[in-house]
């Protein structure tokens, strides 16, 4: 019994399965022609993902549903869920941008594009395609850019700290939708953006083979599609990858999440407590372009020519008129913490700036001066009050710039 | 990992039909050659590929001599070119700096100079196979003299980065047959592998990775059960990620028609040490076996030089996987591991005996001390010694 009871153990523990059954069941060609259709079938499941809007009811890209929780939207979903519900009639407000538009620091309900759809009308549609961690010219931009060679009336909304290298956007984290674009016949190359973005790669010193493996990872998507699949599958089915935003419930479908993590502000007094952080940025920020002498401001021309040449390989001109860049700045609590000749310098950048932007074809937008600290969640993004005032502003741009109402 | 690349899937989807489709051995041949040349050339850069050319012609050169003498001296220039390129900043920084701090730093700049930034791809597995190779004709086994054979023994590409390493009197004929002809059993028994290999890296070694790399910095502050699953999380990720690396390579071989023997043979099922080394990394073991173990005396010499073997050798087996003293100190705890497991029952006298006997009768307790002490292995296999071992304790201290 004893000997029995060990032979059975030994069996159930020791003994590894050889899966012989499948070498006897499977037939060789089948499993092939299996492979081959399967492979086809799945790239025409992704033809069609790719064809329907995913994201019901969306509002926003909220951290489960962008690559911060590596969920990797593609530029077909995008280009589905822009033209979803957009009637002739309606001009598309695409918002791009940062996490600033993205309205880190307003809870849902309260987001600052749902404001803006309100008070813009039915005449407009309003889609917040800004990332946390994105640039002024990235995914929602190179959207915009599609749908207006379709010849839809579009206006691009962005925001950026006014110095920042606009030409980021082709190769952050969310540079794999512009090639996503490119390699998916939505964009087309062109000369000015393929030279910002092999100057931006130089500077970066990337390794070439890391680049041009995600290349030919686009292209190969290019025709089957299998980012698509597996992108709606991992938003209705199941998602496949552990992260650390969803530790508990990994492979929860991420259409499952609710968009809740922001937290209530905190009150003003204790609202901008750390932020010697933030002030030092703000210091570096202008301080690349202006030089502090003493009590005067003197301007780094080369950074302001650098800035200049950039801008002119973004976007096409023709687009410029269509596109509201936001300069966004910090809450008066860190200004005030500058002194009197680092606050003169800064405001001294951004006139500059702004002067860059709107000589290039942009029109600009500046709300630094008339907002609160009660505006701001904190050193930089906005509250649910502030995110109220910046639609308000962005409302009169849009109109202005659709020609429905004089600036 | 290489085989995740898109480069290497594109360019193994464009090189597979083409070489099944051409009938003839000598141009499977050619094809085979180039497409390994390429992949080698892509993946190593030209830093990476010169000194294992250069390596490779020397071996070839020897080899074909059959001269013992000048096989001793390949051996040798091929330890030399292991050590050179993956330990010199190793024994500067571990080994002489702390006797000698003015020396090592003089020693480690002159080799920044001289080393390229990281050692050639592979290097540890080339070195290796030509030692093996060498070794072999040495023995009086006939060399390869062909030299397309030799080229395609170097750098077969589905082996090339991370083996299973190779003997070459199994991987010429196999190789052979191949070339031959493949059938359609080949490719769809080397695809399912292949799917299987995949399977095991990026959809549970890689997950399994995330959480270790998210939890692992916050260990102290997890509870206890959460800690346990951590180290069973490490366990489990090694393997799969190397099973599935060699799967991979394992698969791609069989596509082609090239049978490549197995590296892993479900390790976590082993009841002891012992056998745990003959399931895991299979071609690695063996080859430290024939060529430092049994060299050294082996099984033939006594008990006390028997165990200082077993110790050496895994050291060395330690050392193989990187330059670092926590490799070290893993491989000495595994020699440790095996030579206890060899000797308890004689040296411990009667409660030796008891216990083997135990472990005899009830399998699940000794396969439950060998994943324990293999478990733990993994701790030093891969963090810093102070932090293993601080690891160890919360282990067994309730938050």
């Amino acid at each position: 019994m004893a000997s029995k009871h060990h032979s059975i153990q030994k069996n159930l523990i020791l003994q590894p399965p050889s899966f012989n059954w499948m070498r006897v069941r499977l037939n060789p060609r089948a499993v092939l022609v299996g492979a081959l259709i399967g492979f086809i079938v799945c790239s025409i499941a992704g033809r069609f993902a790719a064809a329907h809007n995913l994201y019901k009811n969306f509002l926003r890209f909220h951290c489960y549903i962008c690559p911060t929780s590596l969920f990797y939207p593609t530029f077909s979903q995008l280009v589905s869920l822009a033209q979803d519900g957009l009637q002739s009639h309606q001009i598309l407000v695409i918002v791009g941008g940062d996490s600033i538009l993205n309205g880190a620091g307003q809870q849902t309900e309260r987001l600052w594009t749902a404001r803006l759809q309100s008070i813009l009308g039915d005449k407009y549609l309003v889609k917040n395609f800004s990332f946390p961690g994105a640039y002024a010219f990235d995914g929602g931009y190179f959207v915009s850019e599609y749908l207006h060679s379709l010849g839809k009336k579009v206006i691009y909304v962005t925001d950026t700290n006014p110095g920042t290298d606009p030409t980021m956007g082709f190769d952050g984290i969310y540079g794999y939708l512009y090639d996503d674009a490119i390699w998916k016949g939505y964009l087309q190359k062109n000369k000015e953006r393929e030279l910002a973005l092999s100057t931006l790669r130089q500077s970066y010193r990337k390794p070439a083979e890391v680049l041009s493996d995600r290349e030919i990872g686009a292209w190969i998507d290019g025709w089957s599609y299998f980012e698509d699949l597996w992108t709606t599958v991992g938003y209705k089915y199941a998602f496949t990858v552990w992260t650390m935003r969803t530790p508990n419930t990994p492979w929860q479908p991420r259409k499952r999440y609710v968009d809740n993590l922001v937290p209530p502000p905190e009150p003003v007094t204790v609202r901008f407590q750390n932020s010697r952080r933030d002030v030092d940025f703000l210091r570096k920020t202008f301080g690349n372009f202006i030089e502090m002498r003493g009590t005067e401001c003197i301007r780094r021309e080369s950074e302001f020519k650098t800035l200049e040449s950039q801008l002119a390989l973004i976007t096409p001109k023709s687009l410029r008129k269509d596109t509201l860049v936001i300069l966004t700045s910090s809450c008066p609590n860190h200004l005030n913490l500058l002194s009197p000749e680092e606050r003169q310098c800064n405001e001294h950048f951004y006139k500059d700036c702004k002067e860059l932007w709107d000589k290039a074809g942009f029109r600009t937008l500046t709300y630094g001066d008339s907002f609160t600290d009660e505006d701001f969640f904190d050193g930089r993004h906005l509250s649910n009050e502030g995110g109220e005032r910046l639609a308000d502003l962005v409302a009169t741009e849009v109109r202005a710039m659709s020609g429905e109402e004089k600036r | 990992m290489i085989f995740s690349t898109y480069w290497f899937l594109a360019a193994v989807a464009a090189f597979l039909p083409v070489y099944f489709l051409v009938r003839s051995a000598k141009i499977r041949v050619a094809l085979l050659i180039v497409f390994s040349l390429l992949f080698h050339g892509h993946f190593a850069g030209p830093a990476g590929v010169v000194p294992i050319i250069v390596l490779a012609t020397i071996t070839y050169a020897i080899g074909r001599s059959r001269n013992k003498a000048a096989c001793l001296l390949g051996i040798c220039i091929a330890v030399t070119a292991l050590c050179f390129y993956k330990y010199t900043h190793f024994v500067c920084d571990t080994i002489i700096a702390p006797a000698n701090p003015s020396l090592a730093k003089v020693l480690d700049q002159a080799s920044a100079v001289i080393l390229p930034a990281s050692p050639p791809l592979a290097i540890s597995f080339f070195s290796f196979e030509f030692i093996h190779y060498l070794f072999e004709v040495r023995r009086g086994r006939r060399p390869i003299y062909r030299l397309t054979d030799f080229i395609q023994f170097t750098f077969f590409f589905p082996s090339l980065v991370a083996g299973p390493i190779k003997r070459y009197g199994q991987f010429i004929p196999a190789l052979k047959q191949g070339l031959r002809y493949v059938t359609t059993r080949d490719v769809s028994e080397g695809m399912l592998r292949v799917a299987a290999g995949f399977f095991k890296k990026l959809c549970l070694a890689d997950n399994l990775t995330l959480y270790i790399n998210y939890n692992a910095p916050r260990f102290p502050e997890l509870t206890i059960q959460e800690r346990w699953l951590v180290l069973a999380a490490i366990a489990l990720r090694i393997y799969f990620d190397f099973s599935g690396y060699s799967d991979i390579a394992i698969g791609f071989a069989r596509t082609l028609g090239i049978t490549i023997p197995k590296n892993f043979n479900w390790p976590y099922l082993a009841t002891n040490i012992q056998e745990f080394w003959q399931r895991w990394h299979i071609s690695l073991s063996t080859w430290i076996r024939d060529y430092v173990y049994i060299p050294l005396g082996g099984n033939r010499v006594g008990t006390a030089r028997r165990v200082f073997n077993a110790l050496l050798a895994f050291s060395l087996c330690g050392l193989w996987h990187g330059p670092a003293l926590n490799f070290l100190l893993w491989g000495l705890y595994h020699g440790i591991g095996l030579a206890i497991c060899s000797t308890y029952r004689t040296s411990l006298g009667a409660a030796g005996r008891l216990l083997g006997g135990a472990f005899d009768r009830i399998p699940v307790l000794s396969w439950a001390c060998t994943i324990m002490f293999v478990a733990f292995g993994w701790l030093l296999f891969f963090y810093p010694i102070p932090e293993a071992l601080k690891m160890t304790v919360l282990l067994f201290r309730v938050a």
